[in-house]
């Protein structure tokens, strides 16, 4: 399944990376694009948890937010000084949007609110100048949409399609129309709805129905929408049937081990997950691979204290695994916020992707 | 009539069960059209009259043209005035129409748009609008049914999994309760929801709700209950404990999956019922007995409705006859 985006086709759109048809056919050098090499900053945070449910605004996790000033100065240096050319911000609550400034949150005792667009562009501008393209992630999972406020309460209603083409055209402009833009959708299933003040999950029809709706609202504004890829753990194969080959797929799998036959051997479902590159690779879906320094609980009952081997493993992993044309970079994904508490977190990660990178992708 | 045992029988005046456009973004999720068959009810409503019942829980859903609910037209709806008609018929037959504004968020495709925004502000709007018209429609009645079937987390809908938990589903509930109070009608609801929270519905739901839990297989032999099913018929004596009137709920049909009734025998299921909450809920607050039992209202479910009136009925017979 493919659709255009305004008046540029998918062909269009690869023929910009330098991946031509014309090259491979001539039978001459094929042009080499230009790798994507990621950071993920977490701008937004309320996601997950709703202490405040029964809040009359909507803002069920309360007004603060993060989106510190010098933390984000900080990692934009950091980035610069080691390559990196893609920052994937998630928003959140982070951002006022213009179309709907119901979601903004003031920021109570003088704690910080949500940045205004101009704060945003401005930011945006600045990491361009410096060769930093700034990619918006608008989370989406009904399990990690807390930041929507009364709109995560109504899912897939006539509401919510309005509100998440509102938002889209926001951040499209704010990010001044963007190579890409994130939809999120991680971890949308029953298991992470049980116990939500509200519990949502999309299933089935409805859920490919909704992912192709907002790659395709995104693709009309004229970018390429990104997804995190682990619905396709639960369902692969009704995954490569119904979701459309336009999305850019994030798979992540932040373990320690790449063994899959032996996760396997042992019923142990990380092999899904890994092997998940593997298929999306399989199904023609052009990825961008997820790795990180966060420790999974798994690991952790395993012994494990630290994890400083993920990025390389899945970087040596998907090069040897993927068509390389269809793997346009790496995006590393550490988890924490973007206040300065989480700076030590986020250069670790960097610092990972950038030796990685030197190993796995020497010039690339 | 405010002191009498309730013996309630419940059915659906609508025809569609379950949403067959569940990906339309305009919210029309039930399709475009409706039946209702009001011969075929009116002859339900005579053999439950017949078999000694005295309450009809009537399932409004899709069926009934809401006037707060523009959006949410299917052909085949009936008009209020209609369904008024009938009821009053029914009152001369001794059946007092009780009626089912099923709000589970699972179940609540009939509200179109408003099925998909539980606990918000139009959402809860919309529910006072319903239960007024719905209180309006029947005349007043001493009681209004407001559902909340299977709104539990182990309820995994085909396409959308949906429910309040703790604290918002507590709010949505008082909401509705004190709608019902301010209007005049007493609460009932399905008691399902006691599972989700089975320490939290103490404190939290009003004791204005009626409440029918519903126990719906056979696992009582020889007045032994197995283990793994304890845990759920107790739910009678936690509703008892905290003192809430209930209206305690059995079946003849056993459970109901895309269409079909699927045919677990549970002929014996509302004698077992009947045993258990006599000896185990007090008659203070035991308001009556309810049968529930899934079919359609086409000639599908003619057979079940017609068992579902003996089977129920011969209860009903023991039950006064060892009073």
């Amino acid at each position: 399944m493919l659709w255009g985006r305004g008046d540029m086709t998918r062909r269009d759109f690869l023929s910009t990376l330098g991946s031509t048809a014309a090259a491979t056919a001539i039978g001459g050098p094929k042009p080499r694009k230009k790798m994507i090499w990621g950071m993920y900053n977490q701008l937004g945070s309320y996601m997950w948890k709703e202490p405040n449910p029964l809040d009359d605004k909507g803002h069920f996790c309360g007004e603060r937010c993060w989106a510190d000033d010098l933390a984000w100065d900080r990692r934009v240096a950091y980035a610069k000084e080691n390559g990196i050319n893609l920052m994937l911000v998630d928003l959140a609550e982070a951002l006022q949007y213009p179309s709907h400034p119901e979601l903004a949150l003031k920021g109570a005792k003088g704690q910080q609110g949500s940045r205004s667009a101009e704060w945003m562009n401005e930011r945006v501008r600045k990491c361009r100048d410096c060769g930093i393209e700034v990619i918006p992630q608008l989370n989406f999972s009904a399990t990690h949409d807390a930041w929507l406020g009364f709109y995560s309460r109504m899912v897939s209603s006539p509401t919510y399609y309005r509100v998440a083409k509102d938002l889209f055209r926001d951040v499209y402009d704010i990010f001044e129309k963007p190579r890409f833009i994130s939809m999120g959708m991680d971890e949308e299933a029953i298991d992470f709805a049980l116990g939500k003040p509200l519990g949502v999950a999309r299933l089935g029809d409805l859920l490919w129905h909704d992912i192709n709706f907002f790659g395709r609202e995104i693709s009309k504004l004229g970018a390429r929408p990104w997804m995190a890829s682990d619905i396709e753990w639960w369902y692969p194969e009704e995954f490569a049937k119904n979701v459309s080959r336009d999305i850019l797929q994030q798979n992540w799998y932040y373990g320690q081990s790449f063994d899959s036959k032996a996760y396997k051997a042992k019923k142990d479902m990380r092999w899904k997950y890994i092997e998940s590159y593997n298929r999306l690779d399989a199904a023609g879906f052009d990825q961008i691979p997820g790795p990180s320094n966060w420790l999974e609980g798994r690991d952790k009952r395993e012994g494990k204290t630290e994890n400083k081997v993920n990025t390389d493993l899945t970087l040596e992993y998907c090069k040897r695994e993927l068509d390389p044309d269809r793997v346009l970079g790496y995006i590393s994904l550490p988890w924490c916020g973007a206040t300065r508490g989480g700076d030590k977190t986020w250069f670790d990660a960097c610092d990972q992707l950038v030796a990685a990178r030197a190993k796995h992708y020497p010039g690339c | 009539m405010e002191d009498r045992f309730i013996w309630a029988m419940h059915f659906r005046l609508g025809s569609v069960f379950e949403p067959v456009n569940p990906t339309d973004t305009d919210g029309r999720y039930l399709g475009d059209s409706t039946c209702v068959d009001w011969e075929r009810a009116d002859g339900r409503v005579r053999l439950m009259a017949a078999a000694g019942m005295n309450t009809l829980l009537l399932e409004l859903g899709e069926a009934m043209e809401f006037s707060c609910l523009p959006k949410a037209r299917l052909r085949g709806q009936v008009k209020p005035s209609e369904i008024n008609e009938h009821v009053r018929a029914w009152r001369k037959l001794g059946i007092e129409t009780v009626p089912v504004v099923e709000f589970s968020a699972v179940h609540s495709e009939w509200m179109g748009e408003y099925s998909r925004m539980p606990a918000t502000p139009p959402y809860r709007e919309k529910c006072a609008d319903v239960l007024r018209e719905a209180y309006d429609v029947l005349e007043k009645p001493r009681y209004v049914h407001v559902g909340m079937a299977d709104e539990t987390g182990s309820y995994a809908h085909r396409h959308l999994a949906l429910f309040r938990n703790k604290e918002v589903l507590w709010h949505d509930l008082k909401l509705f309760s004190d709608t019902l109070s301010k209007l005049g009608a007493r609460p009932w609801m399905w008691g399902d929801v006691v599972w989700a929270d089975q320490e939290g519905f103490k404190g939290n739901l009003p004791k204005e709700y009626l409440v029918s839990y519903r126990w719906m297989v056979n696992v009582v032999d020889g007045g032994n209950i197995p283990e793994k099913e304890a845990k759920w018929i107790e739910t009678f004596d936690a509703l008892e404990s905290a003192g809430f009137d209930q209206v305690p709920t059995c079946s003849t049909s056993g459970w109901y999956q895309r269409g079909v009734a699927r045919s677990v025998e549970t002929t014996l299921n509302p004698t077992h019922v009947a045993q258990y909450v006599r000896t185990h809920v007090s008659a203070e607050r035991l308001k009556g007995m309810c049968c529930f039992a899934y079919y359609l209202p086409d000639a599908t479910g003619d057979k079940v409705h017609r068992q579902t009136c003996d089977i129920f009925g011969k209860v009903r017979k023991d039950w006064q006859a060892s009073t």
